[in-house]
């Protein structure tokens, strides 16, 4: 069984917060329909984020701006049990599908917002993408440190945490909708992720020092919590600002003798003398390869991981006997690993129903669900309200 | 409607990150919480960020290596519909409150376990610290750029804060469950696997991916990227999709951009070397007027932008002031403490703050009488056996 069987939600989002959220709850055995524009989700053709986070859903692609495809729509949602959209806020006003509408078609579902900045304030109409949060939220600077550039993240952090928080949200409301039979407005933004992300950062008090930990191109917080490189020019993480890790270090390098050097006695001292201590233990680290380094403090248990490579996660033992990664056909990418599903429960499981869908990929299959017959679809397709897999692969 | 989780209670055994965040994000949509800390405290008592992540609880403190503070808290247990830890695996059980445990004392609890690399698997027992896990995701390799390049670590603590948004999740996913089964259930939640989920555009693997190689710390894209302005102040530039491509080309006079091939690829695919030349050329663009001039001219026309600025001056960004985002407690010893506020709203059962972090114990006493029925004479004799 899977905790979210039997639930119904509609997808009316693109690129990545929105998706996200929805994935999330197809992760947890909800049947999701993705609605699509014609043209797709412009996500689409970053291919392996597409697939990411589209997983486990069904695709339709349908004309929204026309009447007949705007009543499918209707016709989806009146059935449903969560809405998920992430649009610029307005657009759905505009075609008929803001919160207020779809109660009028649906008065008990839940309709998650995961948005940009909100629904109100000076800033709700703007676009929201999370590199411009990153920017204005003091992430980009924190990163990147006092009096150096500000730092881009790789990872998109604010758009997995807003659907992270949003899923949360609309968990909720799934719960209490349980009891009470009633349904609400689940609201999520990446302004508010970018505070979650931030929560020890975000903080002041009267004589609170502001420390800007960042830097250019940064290993480490100090020499304790720190990357070093090591004879076969790996990188290892090390982490070991309690005494007893760092005693266990001294050990388990060979270096028993820093022990009993002067400079390195107490955590202040260690701190004082910071770069000397990174520079010893650059130097010790760089003298054997990383195999042999992880097999010696991990026998210590001194804390410490290779900075692995894609590959190597997805080859890595741990991964592998959990389960971690799980692997689903594609009719054009032949066979497509996804990241395993978060939580694992005692007692039931979650499940990735197939990889990202093609566009249109299930109109027909949704359509014939709702009472279309064979006519009407091939009517609708003609008259380019819904459009099919094959047809959009010729365009 | 009253808040979701009201009449809920949640036993925190958590300490660092990661239980305690989620135990504050179920707290603050109604779950009565109750922290419980060993003699010692909680480790992150000494940290600024303690109070924010543990505020709206109650604070006890029980030595579960004593039998007579394991039976306290297992007699929490049979009253608790969630209980939360984040030792390493095995501790838990040990300590007498693992879920073996926990699933005799009250099948209906939903107990959530989170660790660095989950409850099963080689690295099981491999102390879990945030930075460790990151780095076995990929994460630092893939921020510092493939090839030589060094990792980049980063400051932010990511996989814990991911832990905690998908452990307060997954618990509310129980807690469905259990609306229909009446049973409880073991949540397993890790470092690892939160991670891999944020990054997970990433990791997708297919035998025709390509990866682009890269190494650019203010983003690889022209057209999404920081840039700076003549005054040095730096901005974000987002031209997420072509149509803002469009749009930017014809704000700056430069049309022919539409028909340029070096553009192929655009908004995200523009590779080496084509990317760096672009970068060179917007660079000289930029440096034409002040950061504040171009945002100004840019937003006029709805091109996405916006300045990098530091976290404190986001603590007075209008939009986190009207989504309520910023709030004030005060805290002994600290004064009024500014801090975020509840994230995820939820129209007719919006959650609330309940009031500041507890101190070691603050609640103890009152715990042990109002809800266990504990004497004035027992809860003495517990204080001197130092049981709580």
């Amino acid at each position: 069984m899977h905790p979210l069987e039997g639930f119904r939600v509609i997808d009316l989002t693109t690129m990545i917060n929105g998706p996200v959220a929805a994935m999330l709850l197809s992760d947890m055995g909800a049947e999701v329909i993705k609605i699509e524009p014609p043209d797709g989700d412009p996500w689409r053709p970053m291919l392996g984020g597409f697939l990411a986070y589209n997983r486990g859903k069904r695709a339709i692609s349908i004309n929204m701006k026309k009447e007949e495809g705007k009543e499918i729509a209707r016709k989806l949602i009146a059935k449903a049990d969560v809405l998920v959209e992430n649009a610029r806020w307005g657009v759905w006003h505009r075609l008929g599908l803001d919160y207020d509408s779809v109660i009028k078609i649906n008065p008990d579902i839940i309709y998650l917002t995961v948005t940009g900045h909100g629904t109100s304030g000076p800033f709700v109409n703007m676009p929201g993408y999370d590199p411009l949060l990153q920017a204005r939220s003091g992430q980009m600077v924190g990163q990147g440190g006092k009096d150096c550039p500000p730092v881009f993240y790789v990872v998109p952090l604010n758009d997995v945490a807003s659907p992270m928080l949003g899923a949360y949200g609309a968990a909720l409301a799934l719960l209490q909708r349980l009891r009470t039979g009633k349904g609400q407005h689940v609201i999520m933004s990446l302004t508010n992720a970018s505070i979650c992300l931030q929560a020890m950062e975000l903080m002041d008090y009267p004589g609170l020092e502001h420390i800007n930990k960042g830097g250019d191109r940064l290993i480490g917080l100090n020499a304790a919590i720190s990357h070093y490189q090591t004879l076969d020019k790996r990188w290892l993480m090390l982490y070991c600002p309690q005494e007893h890790q760092w005693q266990g270090l001294c050990r388990a390098l060979g270096r028993e003798e820093l022990l009993f050097d002067l400079r390195f006695a107490t955590p202040e001292k260690r701190a004082e003398n910071d770069k000397a201590l990174a520079e010893l233990l650059a130097k010790t680290l760089g003298e054997r390869p990383a195999e042999y380094w992880l097999e010696v403090l991990s026998q210590a248990d001194v804390p410490v991981s290779l900075g692995q490579v894609n590959e190597e996660l997805l080859e890595d033992p741990h991964c592998l006997e959990n389960g971690f990664f799980e692997e689903r056909d594609h009719p054009q990418l032949g066979w497509v690993k996804h990241h395993g599903i978060t939580p694992r429960f005692s007692d039931m499981t979650g499940i990735i129903r197939r990889t990202g869908p093609l566009l249109g990929q299930h109109t027909a299959e949704v359509l014939a669900e709702l009472g279309y017959t064979q006519e009407e679809i091939d009517r609708l397709v003609e008259k380019k309200v819904a459009f099919l897999m094959e047809e959009i692969e010729e365009e | 409607m009253k808040q979701v989780l009201a009449g809920f209670r949640v036993l925190d055994f958590g300490h660092y990150i990661p239980g305690p965040y989620t135990a504050m994000l179920l707290a603050e949509q109604g779950a009565e919480v109750i922290k419980i800390e060993p003699p010692a405290g909680d480790p992150m008592r000494s940290e600024k960020g303690f109070v924010v992540l543990n505020r709206s609880k109650k604070g006890m403190v029980l030595d579960l290596k004593k039998e007579e503070g394991k039976k306290i808290a297992q007699a929490l247990i049979k009253k608790a519909d969630v209980v939360i830890e984040n030792f390493k695996p095995g501790k838990a059980d040990q300590l007498g409150i693992g879920y073996e445990t926990v699933k005799v004392l009250n099948p209906s609890t939903v107990h959530c376990s989170i660790s660095g690399y989950g409850q099963f698997g080689p690295y099981r027992n491999r102390p879990g610290w945030d930075p460790i896990v990151t780095s076995t995701a990929t994460v630092y390799v893939e921020q510092g750029g493939t090839g030589i390049a060094s990792p980049v670590f980063l400051v932010l603590p990511l996989a814990s804060y991911y832990s905690a948004f998908m452990a307060a999740y997954s618990i509310t996913i129980a807690l469905i469950a259990r609306e229909k089964t009446g049973k409880g259930q073991q949540v397993d939640i890790s470092l690892l696997n939160s991670i891999m989920a944020a990054s997970c555009g990433g990791l997708v693997n297919f035998e025709a991916r390509e990866r682009v190689p890269r190494s650019y710390q203010q983003g690889g894209s022209p057209v999404y990227r920081l840039y700076q302005g003549s005054d040095g102040k730096w901005f974000f530039l987002a031209l997420g999709n072509l149509a803002f491509l469009a749009k930017f080309a014809i704000a700056i006079g430069h049309e022919e951009w539409l028909t340029d091939e070096r553009f192929e690829g655009a908004p995200f695919m523009i590779l080496p070397p084509v990317n760096e030349e672009l970068i060179e050329m917007f660079e000289k663009i930029f440096a034409e007027k002040t950061r504040d001039e171009w945002l100004e001219f840019l937003q006029a026309e709805d091109i996405p932008c916006g300045p990098a600025l530091s976290v404190e001056a986001f603590m007075d960004d209008p939009q986190v002031i009207a989504n309520d985002m910023v709030t004030e407690i005060e805290e002994p010893g600290l004064g009024p403490v500014r801090q975020m506020g509840v994230p995820v709203r939820l129209s007719q059962a919006p959650g609330a703050i309940k009031g500041r972090s507890p101190q070691k114990g603050e609640h103890t006493e009152e715990i042990l009488s109002n809800s266990l029925n504990y004497s004035a004479e027992e809860i003495s004799r517990l204080k001197q056996e130092k049981v709580i």
